[in-house]
C-alpha cells in the first residue's frame, strides 16, 4: 500500500505526468470536453482519407459524386469548428492552470513564518524558472502542447490503421520508425531546454550588466566613472563564454536527431515506393484504396514532423512544472525547521521580553551573530540599541519577530518560551519600521494599513495615525486621497519622496499598533528625514511610544538618548545597559561615542 | 494603465517598417550566415508543401492511368518532399534558436549602448521616459523575435504564390477559391483588435497580480509582510484579481473562437465547391484523377496557409510594436548625445587655479515648468571643501546633478577655471572627477571590481583598490568577506555574499576614492547608512587627504550632508533653500548669521547637551 502511494507519488512528480494532473485539477469537466474533442477531431483524419478516395474513385470511375461530395464537405465543415472549439477550452484550461500555478507558488512562499527559505538563493530561481521566464512558455501552456500531442497521436494512430488493414507489418514498420525518430527528438528537446536552464545562473552574470545599464540605479555613477564599453564588454564576454558551452551541447544533441530523421527517411521513401508499386501487383485493389493508403501515409508522417510540432511546446511547458515541484519540495524541508508554536495565548507583554542566553548565526555561515547574548526588554518601556555597523541590530529584530528562531537559548514573553507561541498570534503583537520598508505599489489606505490588509479600510484609524506623523495634508492633497496608489506607474498612482514615504512607514506601524500591537520595532526610523523632519519625531518620541514596549535601532543620539534605556551591543553581546544619563556617567563606550559626536558640535 | 509613454501605442507604417528594417540590420550584422541560413532554409521548405501536393496528383494518375514510372515519380516527389521538408525543419530549428540567441543578444548589446551612451540621466528620472525605458525591458524578448517572424512572413508570402500557382494549374476559375477566406482574414483581423481591447482592460490588474505575486515571493518585503500578518489579504487579492481577470478574458476568446469557427465554416463552401468543380471536370473526363487529388491538397494548404497568416502577421506586428520603442530610445540618444556633446571641446586645464563658477544658473527639469535652481551664483575655491546643506527638495542635489553633467542648466553656465563647462566633452570632465552618492549602486561584481570600476584602467589592480578603501576607511568589509577582493558579491549569484547597508556604502565609496587625483569630488551624503563612529574616523581622515589634493591639483570637493558635525568641518558652507543660494560662510560666519543654518545648527547640536 505504501508502495503503491509511494509509486504515484513518483508518478505525479513527473514533469508530464503532472501536466496532464494539472489540466485535470484545474478543471474537471473541461478537460473531460477537451479529451473528447480531441478523440472526435483525430477520428476525422481517418475518415477524412477514406472520403478522398471514395470522391475521386467515384469521378474517376464517372460515377455520382453527389453522396461523397456531401459526407466529405460535411467532415470537413465539422473538423473547421472542432479546431477553434479546441482552442477556447485549451485556452480556458491553460489560463486556469496559469492561475493556480501562481497562487500555489505564492502560497508556498508565505507559508513559513520564517524567512530563510527567502535567502535561498536556488529556490528563487526555480521560482523564475517557474514563471516560464526562460521561454516565455509558463507552465499552463503543456495543455496546449498536450492537446497538439494527443490529437496528432491519436489521429496518427487512425490512419496507421488504413494502414494495417492494407499490410499490418507495413503499418508497424511505420510505427517503430516513428516512435524512434519522436524519442530522438524529444531527448535532442530536453537536451535543449535544459542545457539552456542549466546556463540561467551563469547568463545571469551576462544580463546583471543589461540591468544595470537599463536600471536607475547605477545610473549617476556608471556616467561618472564611464563604465558603458566596459559594460558591454563584460556582457559580450560571460554571454559568449556560456553560450559556447550551450551551442556545444547542443550539436552533440544533433547527432542522435540526425540518426533518428535518417531511419525515418529511408522508411518514408520506402513505403511510398512499396504502395507505389504494390498498385501494379496482379491481384491488385481498386486505385482510390491507394489513393486512401497514400492520405494515411501523409498523416501518419506527420506524427513525428518537427516545425509545430508539440513535444518542443510541451518540454518548454514542463522545463516550467519541474521547478514548481521542486519550489513544493524545498518548501516542505524549509518547514520541517520550522518557525512554529501553538500556543495563542500571548497578550501584551506585562513584564519584560527577555533574550535569554540567546545565540545565534544564520544558516549556511559559519560565524555566530551573537554568542550568548543576555537581553531584557521592559515591558511598556523603551529599549535603544546601539552598536558598530554590522554588529548585529538589524539581526535581533529578526529573532524579537521570530523571523528567525534562535540557534541555541531561548526568548522569552513575560516567562513563556517564544519558541512556544504561535508565530502568526506573536506577529500580530508587533508593529515594525524596518530599515528597508517596503515601498508597496497599493493604496496609500493599503500602504498604511497594511497589518488589514485585504480588509475594509478603516479611516478614522488611517486618518489617526496619518495627523500623528504629519502626512494627512500629504494624503487630502492627492486627488484620489487615501485610494491615490503610491506607484505612478497604476492608474490614480503618485510618487512620494523619500522622507514621505519614511513617514508612511511609521504611520503603518502606528496603525498596526491601533490595531492592538504592543511591541514597536523601530529600526532607523529617521534615516531618510532631512534635520528638520528628525527634530520633529524625536520631539515627539515619547508620545508616539507611550505604554509599547519599544525598541529603537539609530545612529542618531537624538533618538537614541530619549529612550529609557539603552544596550550596547558588541561581539554578539551586551557589554553596556543603562538610561542615557547612566551610561554617561560610567564613561564606557557609550559615553565615548556620544561624546564623539557631542564635541563636534561644541562650539 | 497610466504609463505615460511617449511612444505612440499603434505606430504607423512607417514606423513599423523602421521597427523591422532596425532588427533586420542588426541581426545581420549579428550573426549574418546564419541569418542567410535561414532566410534560404525556409524559403526552401515553402516549397515542400506545393511539391508533396503535385506528387500526390502525380502518384494518383499513375494510379488511375496505370503509368507504373509515373506512380514512382509521384511516390519519389512526395517522399522526397516529405523528408528533405522534414530535415529542413529541423535544422531550421537549431538556426532559429542560434539567430534568436544571437539576435537578442546583439539587441541587448545595443541596448546598452544606447542607454549607457547618453551622457545625461534624464532617460532614468523623467517619468514619461523611466516608463518606456521599463517597458523596453520587460518586452526585449520580443525583439529577438523580429527577424524570424519577419523571414516567416516573407516566406508565408512565397508559399501562397506557388499554391495559387498550382490550383491556376488545374484551372484558372479555381484562382477564386481564396475568396472563401476572405471572412476568416477579415475576423482574424477583428480577433486580434478584441484581444488587444481585452488586454487593455484587464492589464492594470494583471500588472497588481504579478506585482503582488513578485512581492510576496521576493525577498525583500519577507520581514515586513509576515510581521503585519498580510498572507491572507495577498493570497485573496491576488487570486481573486486573477480569477476576474481569466473570466474577462475567457469571455472574449470564447467570442473570438465562436467568429474564428464561423469564419471556417464559410471556407467550407469554398473547399466544397472547389472539390465538386474538380470532381465534376474528372468525371466529365475534362481533367484527371490527380487534378482532384491536387485540388484536395491545395485547398487544405490554403486553409493552413490562411490560420498561419493571421498569426504571423499578428505576431510580427506585436514584436515590431516592441520595436518601434527602441528605436525611439536609439532616436532619443542620437538628440541627446548631439546635444551634449560639443564638436570641437575644449581642453581642461591640468590643475585648478581659480576654480568652479555658477553664472545666473537656472535650472527646471525637462517637461515641467518650475525652476528647481533659480539665478543661482556660486564660486567653489580651487582647493577647497564646500558643503551644501537644506531642507530636502531645497535644490542641492540638482546641483550636484548640474556639476556632474547630468543635466545642461537651462539658463547662464558653469565655468572651471573660466572654461565654460558646456564646451567640454562631458566624457573628459568626468575622467576629472570622482563620486559618492547616497543613491549608490550594489555592483554584484567581485569586490575587487565594484570597487575597482571607479578607475577602470585600474581595475584589475588590487593594490589601487586596496589603497582606495584604505582611504575610504572601508578596509574592514573587505577583510570580513570569506575571499577577501575575489569574493563575489550580491545575492543574485549562488556563490555571491550579500552585505548590510552600510557595508554597500563604504564600497561604494571606497569605488570614489579610486581616483587620487581629480578635480571635482563629489560627496553627495555618502555615509548616510554609517554609524557617528566610522563616519567621524572617515572625514578626519578624509579631511587631510582633501587637503593634500587640494594644494596639488586645486581638487575642489563638495560634499552634501545632513550631519552638522561633518558639515562644519568645511571651508565653505553653502545652505541652499528653494531654489537659491540662502547662506553661504564658514560655519563660524553662518551661526553667527543667526538665520537658517544657525537654526538647523541647533536643532542637531541640542541633541548633544
Amino acid at each position: 500500500m505504501a508502495g503503491a502511494r509511494a509509486f504515484f507519488t513518483n508518478l505525479n512528480e513527473r514533469p508530464r505526468v503532472r501536466a496532464h494532473v494539472m489540466a485535470w485539477e484545474a478543471n474537471a469537466p473541461l478537460a473531460v470536453v477537451l479529451v473528447v474533442l480531441i478523440v472526435v477531431g483525430a477520428a476525422f483524419a481517418p475518415l477524412y482519407a477514406v472520403l478522398v478516395g471514395t470522391v475521386i474513385g467515384a469521378a474517376a470511375r464517372h460515377q455520382s459524386v453527389t453522396a461523397p461530395l456531401i459526407a466529405i464537405g460535411a467532415v470537413y465543415a465539422v473538423s473547421q469548428v472542432l479546431g477553434p472549439a479546441r482552442d477556447a477550452v485549451t485556452g480556458m484550461l491553460n489560463r486556469r492552470v496559469d492561475d493556480r500555478v501562481r497562487a500555489e507558488m505564492m502560497e508556498a512562499m508565505l507559508r513559513p513564518h520564517g524567512i530563510a527559505h527567502l535567502e535561498d538563493a536556488a529556490l528563487q530561481d526555480k521560482l523564475e524558472l517557474a514563471r516560464g521566464i526562460a521561454w516565455g512558455i509558463t507552465p499552463g501552456s503543456t495543455v496546449g502542447g498536450l492537446a497538439q500531442l494527443w490529437f496528432s497521436r491519436l489521429s496518427s494512430l487512425g490512419s496507421l490503421l488504413l494502414v494495417a488493414r492494407f499490410r499490418w507489418w507495413l503499418a508497424v514498420v511505420l510505427l517503430v520508425a516513428n516512435l524512434v525518430t519522436l524519442r530522438s527528438k524529444r531527448k535532442a528537446f530536453i537536451n535543449l531546454t535544459q542545457i539552456y536552464g542549466q546556463g540561467t545562473e551563469r547568463l545571469r552574470k551576462s544580463s546583471y550588466f543589461r540591468e544595470v545599464a537599463l536600471g536607475a540605479d547605477a545610473a549617476k555613477e556608471a556616467r561618472v566613472f564611464g563604465l558603458g564599453p566596459w559594460a558591454i564588454d563584460r556582457f559580450d564576454g560571460a554571454w559568449f563564454e556560456t553560450m559556447r558551452e550551450v551551442w556545444a551541447e547542443r550539436r552533440r544533441g544533433g547527432l542522435v536527431v540526425s540518426a533518428g530523421l535518417l531511419l525515418k527517411g529511408v522508411v518514408t521513401v520506402s513505403a511510398f515506393l512499396y504502395i507505389a508499386n504494390a498498385a501494379f501487383a496482379a491481384s491488385a485493389r481498386p486505385p482510390q484504396d491507394f489513393v486512401v493508403i497514400i492520405q494515411a501515409l501523409l498523416s501518419v508522417a506527420g506524427l513525428s514532423m518537427v516545425l509545430g510540432n508539440p513535444e518542443l511546446i510541451l518540454e518548454q511547458g514542463t522545463s516550467a512544472i519541474r521547478p514548481t515541484i521542486e519550489v513544493e519540495r524545498d518548501i516542505a524541508t524549509h518547514s520541517a525547521s520550522a518557525i512554529r508554536g501553538d500556543r495563542d495565548d500571548v497578550t501584551e507583554p506585562r513584564h519584560s521580553i527577555k533574550f535569554e542566553n540567546v545565540s545565534f548565526g544564520y544558516p549556511g555561515r559559519d560565524d555566530l551573530v551573537f554568542d550568548g547574548l543576555n537581553l531584557e526588554l521592559p515591558a511598556g518601556h523603551s529599549l535603544a540599541i546601539v552598536g558598530d555597523n554590522g554588529a548585529g541590530k538589524t539581526t535581533l529584530v529578526k529573532l524579537l519577530a521570530r523571523l528567525y528562531d534562535p540557534t541555541s537559548g531561548r526568548i522569552t514573553v513575560d516567562g513563556i518560551p517564544l519558541a512556544d507561541v504561535d508565530p502568526a498570534a506573536w506577529h500580530r503583537q508587533l508593529a515594525a519600521i524596518f530599515q528597508d520598508f517596503g515601498r508597496y505599489a497599493l493604496t496609500a489606505a493599503e500602504n498604511v494599513g497594511l497589518s488589514n490588509f485585504g480588509d475594509e479600510p478603516d479611516l478614522d484609524a488611517l486618518n489617526r495615525v496619518a495627523d500623528r506623523v504629519g502626512i494627512r495634508p500629504l494624503i487630502d492633497g492627492w486627488e484620489h486621497g487615501w485610494d491615490s496608489v503610491l506607484n505612478r506607474q497604476f492608474d490614480k498612482g503618485v510618487e512620494a519622496s523619500g522622507g514621505e514615504w519614511q513617514r508612511i512607514a511609521l504611520a503603518r506601524a502606528l496603525f498596526a499598533v491601533e490595531r492592538g500591537a504592543h511591541v514597536l520595532v523601530l529600526d532607523e526610523p529617521t534615516a531618510q528625514l532631512d534635520v528638520r523632519g528628525e527634530a520633529e519625531l524625536y520631539d515627539r518620541f515619547l508620545e508616539l511610544t507611550a505604554g509599547l514596549t519599544t525598541v529603537v535601532i539609530s545612529h542618531r543620539f537624538s533618538t537614541v538618548r530619549r529612550a529609557d534605556r539603552i544596550v550596547v551591543v558588541e561581539h554578539g553581546k551586551v557589554c553596556e545597559v543603562g538610561s542615557h544619563d547612566e551610561l554617561m556617567a560610567a564613561g564606557g563606550k557609550y559615553a565615548s561615542m556620544f561624546e564623539l559626536q557631542a564635541a563636534r558640535f561644541a562650539s | 494603465m497610466t504609463t505615460r509613454g511617449v511612444v505612440p501605442k499603434k505606430p504607423g507604417l512607417r514606423a513599423t517598417w523602421r521597427s523591422i528594417t532596425t532588427a533586420m540590420r542588426i541581426g545581420f550584422k549579428a550573426t549574418p550566415s546564419r541569418m542567410l541560413g535561414l532566410s534560404v532554409m525556409r524559403g526552401m521548405t515553402e516549397f515542400s508543401g506545393p511539391i508533396q501536393a503535385w506528387g500526390v496528383k502525380v502518384l494518383t494518375d499513375g494510379f488511375f492511368a496505370h503509368d507504373h514510372a509515373g506512380a514512382i515519380r509521384g511516390a519519389l516527389l512526395v517522399a522526397g518532399a516529405l523528408v528533405i521538408g522534414d530535415a529542413l525543419s529541423w535544422t531550421q530549428i537549431s538556426f532559429l534558436m542560434s539567430v534568436r540567441e544571437r539576435v537578442g543578444q546583439a539587441m541587448d548589446r545595443e541596448l546598452i549602448g544606447l542607454a549607457m551612451d547618453v551622457p545625461g540621466i534624464e532617460h532614468y528620472e523623467r517619468p514619461e521616459y523611466q516608463d518606456e525605458l521599463q517597458l523596453l525591458r520587460q518586452q526585449r524578448g520580443q525583439l529577438a523575435n523580429i527577424p524570424d517572424s519577419t523571414i516567416g512572413t516573407a516566406g508565408l508570402v512565397l508559399r501562397s504564390v506557388t499554391t495559387m500557382g498550382l490550383l491556376a494549374a488545374i484551372h484558372p476559375a479555381l484562382l477564386f477559391l481564396p475568396v472563401f477566406g476572405i471572412p476568416a482574414v477579415v475576423v482574424g483581423g477583428v480577433v486580434e483588435r478584441r484581444a488587444r481591447r481585452a488586454e487593455e482592460s484587464v492589464i492594470e490588474r494583471m500588472r497588481s497580480y504579478y506585482w503582488l505575486y513578485a512581492t510576496a515571493t521576493e525577498r525583500e518585503h519577507g520581514k515586513e509582510l509576515r510581521v503585519f500578518s498580510t498572507r491572507d489579504g495577498m493570497l485573496r487579492r491576488h487570486n481573486d484579481l486573477s480569477a476576474e481577470v481569466t473570466g474577462e478574458i475567457t469571455t472574449v476568446n470564447n467570442g473570438s473562437e465562436l467568429l474564428t469557427g464561423l469564419a471556417w465554416l464559410m471556407f467550407t463552401l469554398g473547399f466544397v465547391a472547389v472539390t465538386a468543380f474538380v470532381a465534376v471536370r474528372v468525371k466529365n473526363g475534362d481533367a484527371t484523377p490527380g487534378d482532384l487529388a491536387l485540388a484536395l491538397s491545395l485547398s487544405q494548404q490554403i486553409n493552413n496557409q490562411l490560420t498561419g497568416a493571421a498569426n504571423t502577421v499578428g505576431f510580427m506586428m506585436r514584436c515590431a510594436r516592441v520595436g518601434y520603442r527602441y528605436v525611439w530610445l536609439s532616436d532619443y540618444a542620437k538628440a541627446a548625445k548631439a546635444a551634449v556633446i560639443p564638436v570641437t571641446p575644449a581642453a581642461l586645464p591640468g590643475a585648478l587655479r581659480d576654480g568652479i563658477v555658477f553664472e545666473h544658473v537656472s535650472f527646471r527639469y525637462p517637461g515641467t515648468d518650475v525652476d528647481v535652481l533659480h539665478d543661482v551664483n556660486l564660486r567653489l575655491r580651487a582647493g577647497s571643501t564646500v558643503a551644501l546643506v537644506g531642507d530636502n527638495g531645497a535644490g542641492k542635489s540638482t546641483l550636484i546633478k548640474l556639476l556632474c553633467r547630468f543635466y545642461e542648466p537651462t539658463e547662464g553656465r558653469i565655468l572651471v577655471d573660466g572654461v565654460p563647462l558646456s564646451d567640454v566633452d562631458p566624457a573628459e570632465w568626468r575622467l576629472r572627477m570622482a563620486a559618492g552618492f547616497q543613491d549608490f549602486a550594489r555592483f554584484e561584481l567581485l569586490a575587487q571590481t565594484a570597487v575597482g570600476v571607479g578607475d577602470l584602467p585600474l581595475v584589475d589592480d588590487s593594490a589601487a583598490v586596496h589603497g582606495a578603501l584604505d582611504r575610504a576607511s572601508a578596509l574592514d568589509v573587505v577583510a570580513d568577506l570569506p575571499s577577501g577582493l575575489d569574493t563575489q558579491l550580491g545575492r543574485s549569484f549562488a556563490t555571491g555574499v550579500e552585505l548590510s547597508g552600510g557595508q554597500w556604502q563604504k564600497l561604494a565609496l571606497g569605488r570614489a576614492m579610486m581616483r587620487e587625483h581629480p578635480l571635482l569630488l563629489v560627496l553627495d551624503e555618502p555615509t548616510s547608512s554609517l554609524d557617528p563612529q566610522t563616519e567621524h574616523a572617515l572625514f578626519e581622515r578624509y579631511a587631510g587627504a582633501a587637503r593634500r589634493v587640494g594644494t596639488e591639483v586645486g581638487a575642489i570637493t563638495v560634499l552634501v550632508s545632513h550631519r552638522f558635525s561633518t558639515v562644519r568641518m568645511a571651508d565653505h558652507i553653502v545652505l541652499v533653500g528653494d531654489g537659491v543660494i540662502a547662506e553661504e560662510g564658514t560655519h563660524a560666519e553662518l551661526v553667527g548669521l543667526g538665520g537658517t543654518y544657525a537654526e538647523l545648527y541647533e536643532l542637531q547640536a541640542r541633541a548633544y547637551r
